[in-house]
């Protein structure tokens, strides 16, 4: 497959989020707001690119039967040093992110692209699709967090750690408060996918009608 | 046998180079953390002090740790920077704000209490915390942390969440959070207590 295919491949037709269900958890938990939905993703990107170059470029040298834990202590070892990256020189994204860090040890997207991706297939390409699928999931918790934001406070775009007080878009009382909790992020997600379903599945009649008629 | 502990070593082996890994980047970036942390929680105790103390607006707050000394030796390691208010014009003692540190559900909680010379709680500040985030962490926002029930509460009594029968609102969710916060207010009683007579303070 081309670099190119592997990178797109995420961000779409195989979304981790919506296509593959995968790392549903931290979606619900930090599409809170806008801002918090960039950090997690770009934080999670950074750990899908990095463990998946190592464990791409040790994949002759792991033994199949104990690739699991391999893999782990790899990962592992990634989100602590984007952990302590982040601590370090942006405090402030960090703050806010607080515990969700430490849990991208167990996003199952990035184990999931180790096992699936990264362990058959060459380096550049394993960066590439891990690149394609943090992408991929970046965006979906942007998606997420939008509707969950702008209809559960009023206000979009929210980053008071940079000093901007976000947009009030109508009053807080109009709001619908169960967004913001994770009820809500659960009815946004059925939704969203529901959707997402609805529009592959008439793209893909499209496409097969097309070529009937050919 | 032989395979399981080839196995081994190459996993220990793996584990070995991720441990250097983390070694490495911990050594780099430790002091860079633990200077930006101990920035931050400067930086908000020094502008949030005239907050928790209106009282001695213009006066000077001297940092007075050896006060702690004076606390009951049981909670003495919970707090931070003491300081002492100073008014402007006679140089004479208006209150004390102090750095409490609380255990809270997934942090250690850093409060700044502020408290006059009457024994009367006068501001309360987050100063630095790790809680849940929108669950644990409203104790930041002024409806918690400048609502009615600590408004000139005195120093006497100890305060209370709702949930213990007390009257300071417990936050939906958070209540040990809640709890953590009134258990540093009241340590900070505490250390007032234990001060006032040498600061010729009443209560």
């Amino acid at each position: 497959m081309s670099i190119k295919k592997d990178l797109t491949n995420g961000i779409a037709r195989e979304n981790p989020v919506f296509r593959l269900v995968l790392g549903t958890c931290p979606t619900l938990a930090t599409s809170l707001s806008v801002s918090n939905a960039i950090g997690m993703g770009l934080a999670a990107t950074l750990v899908l690119v990095g463990s998946n170059a190592i464990i791409s470029a040790l994949r002759h040298v792991i033994p199949d039967k104990v690739r699991i834990p391999a893999y782990i202590v790899v990962i592992a070892a990634f989100v602590t040093i984007v952990d302590k990256l982040m601590a370090a020189f942006v405090p402030s994204i960090h703050s806010v992110l607080g515990i969700f860090i430490p849990l991208i040890v167990v996003n199952c997207i990035i184990l999931a692209r180790a096992e699936a991706f990264a362990s058959k297939n060459s380096v550049l390409n394993s960066m590439a699709d891990g690149l394609g699928m943090g992408m991929g999931f970046t965006l979906s918790l942007i998606l997420m967090s939008t509707i969950r934001e702008i209809l559960g406070t009023g206000k979009f775009l929210v980053a008071k750690d940079f000093g901007f007080a976000g947009l009030e878009l109508f009053g807080e009382k109009y709001a619908l408060l169960v967004l913001q909790k994770a009820p809500g992020g659960f009815i946004t997600f059925g939704l969203l996918m529901a959707l997402i379903n609805l529009i592959s599945n008439f793209i893909a009649k499209r496409r097969e009608a097309r070529a009937n008629a050919r | 046998m032989r395979e399981s502990i080839k196995l081994g070593l190459i996993l220990m082996l793996i584990a070995g180079c991720a441990a250097g890994a983390l070694a490495v980047v911990n050594y780099y970036t430790e002091p860079l953390i633990q200077k930006q942390q101990q920035k931050q929680q400067e930086d908000a105790t020094q502008k949030s002090l005239l907050e928790v103390l209106p009282e001695n607006s213009g006066g000077a707050f001297v940092l007075s740790n050896e006060l702690k000394e004076l606390a009951p030796a049981e909670i003495r390691s919970l707090f931070g920077d003491v300081y002492v208010a100073k008014s402007s014009t006679d140089g004479e003692v208006t209150g004390l704000a102090v750095n409490v540190m609380s255990k809270g559900y997934a942090s250690t909680i850093m409060l700044l209490v502020g408290m006059n010379t009457n024994g009367t709680l006068t501001g309360v500040r987050v100063i630095s915390q790790g809680e849940t985030p929108s669950i644990g962490s409203k104790i930041t926002e002024p409806k918690f942390y400048a609502q009615k029930a600590f408004d000139g509460s005195s120093v006497a009594n100890e305060l209370k969440i709702t949930k213990d029968g007390g009257n300071v609102d417990t936050i939906s969710g958070a209540t040990i959070s809640s709890r953590a916060v009134v258990r540093g207010i009241n340590a900070a009683f505490e250390l007032y207590r234990s001060v006032a007579t040498g600061l010729g303070m009443t209560y």
